[in-house]
């Protein structure tokens, strides 16, 4: 898989948290992996098609995901996440993976995304794509979040 | 959303998984409005499409069901619903389904419907959410186990 369809998304997670007022995020570490064996709380998974296809999936603890609402709240204390704070969870993965597209756009590949799902439960066993999947820990103030990408390219 | 957008999934579903392992699904005849989360009876698959519309297709079923399908068109004794190919079976399925209902809606309606590739997950009390987006549920039963499908198109309550 070719670096510039890795780094928009990574580069997305930086911004879209900037744009919450949370800098000093991290790169972490990379590994391959063909079947992705979560053990944070949340995942969401969104759909890429169009030039290039495949899924995004932002694996997180749940208190990483209310951490991460609470700011997209302008820091609206969060103590659980009702169905208000797991749909600002759907709406960050589009805001991730949005901002992404339209950095791939710009380097010449046209992609649509679709609309997010996202999974509740430890230990789950996930397949995103029938090629491989990368995973990118990102450090961030609010804790780490696991960027997998499965692109069929 | 117009029940004809929602129909062709379960047909399809029925169809393919008679086709492609001889069984039959009981039921999945009507859909029902799903509210909130819907928690997986085992292994589930997603596949999500854009288009002149975006949505979802969730095909859900327990263990027992996935590895007899596993078992019967692949022709191996798997036992563990973590193996690759069993989770690979369903979301081939998957992809097979969506494939088919989104060539007949692209053919009747001109939707320009695209898939993602499918995403396939198991583990212990999962509970799938999509936020913001009114699904349709349909359950179907066979003598391995039950089955159930959740289609979501955005914009679907309009």
């Amino acid at each position: 898989m070719d670096v510039k369809y890795i780094l928009p998304f990574l580069e997305s997670v930086k911004s879209v948290l900037e744009q919450f007022g949370l800098s000093d995020v991290k790169r972490g570490e990379i590994s391959k992996r063909d079947i992705m064996h979560v053990k944070t709380d949340i995942t969401a998974v969104i759909g890429i098609v169009g030039q290039i296809r495949g899924n995004i999936a932002y694996s997180m603890s749940k208190d990483t995901a209310q951490k991460i609402v609470s700011s997209m709240m302008m820091g609206m204390p969060v103590e659980e996440l009702d169905q208000m704070g797991r749909s600002a969870i759907g709406e960050f993965a589009n805001m991730v993976t949005g901002n992404a597209s339209a950095l791939l756009e710009n380097s010449g590949l046209k992609v649509d995304i679709t609309p997010p799902s996202i999974v509740f439960g430890q230990d789950v066993y996930f397949i995103i794509s029938s090629v491989q999947t990368l995973s990118i820990d990102m450090e961030t103030p609010l804790g780490k979040i696991e960027v997998n990408i499965g692109l069929e390219i | 959303m117009d029940k004809k957008f929602y129909q062709p999934f379960c047909r399809s579903t029925k169809d393919i998984i008679k086709e492609m392992a001889g069984i039959e699904i009981e039921g999945m005849e009507s859909m029902e409005e799903e509210e909130g989360e819907i928690s997986s009876m085992g292994v589930s698959s997603i596949i999500t499409f854009a288009g002149t519309r975006k949505g979802r297709l969730l095909v859900d079923m327990e263990l027992g069901l996935a590895l007899y399908l596993a078992n019967t068109i692949l022709g191996e004794a798997y036992t563990d619903a973590m193996d690759r190919m069993v989770l690979s079976t369903v979301s081939e399925i998957n992809n097979i389904v969506s494939g088919n209902a989104i060539t007949s809606l692209n053919n009747s309606y001109s939707m320009d419907l695209r898939l993602a590739p499918p995403v396939v997950f198991t583990g212990q009390d999962m509970v799938i959410s999509i936020p913001k987006i009114n699904s349709l549920s349909s359950q179907g039963y066979t003598e391995y186990g039950k089955i159930s499908i959740n289609v979501a198109w955005e914009g679907g309550n309009k």
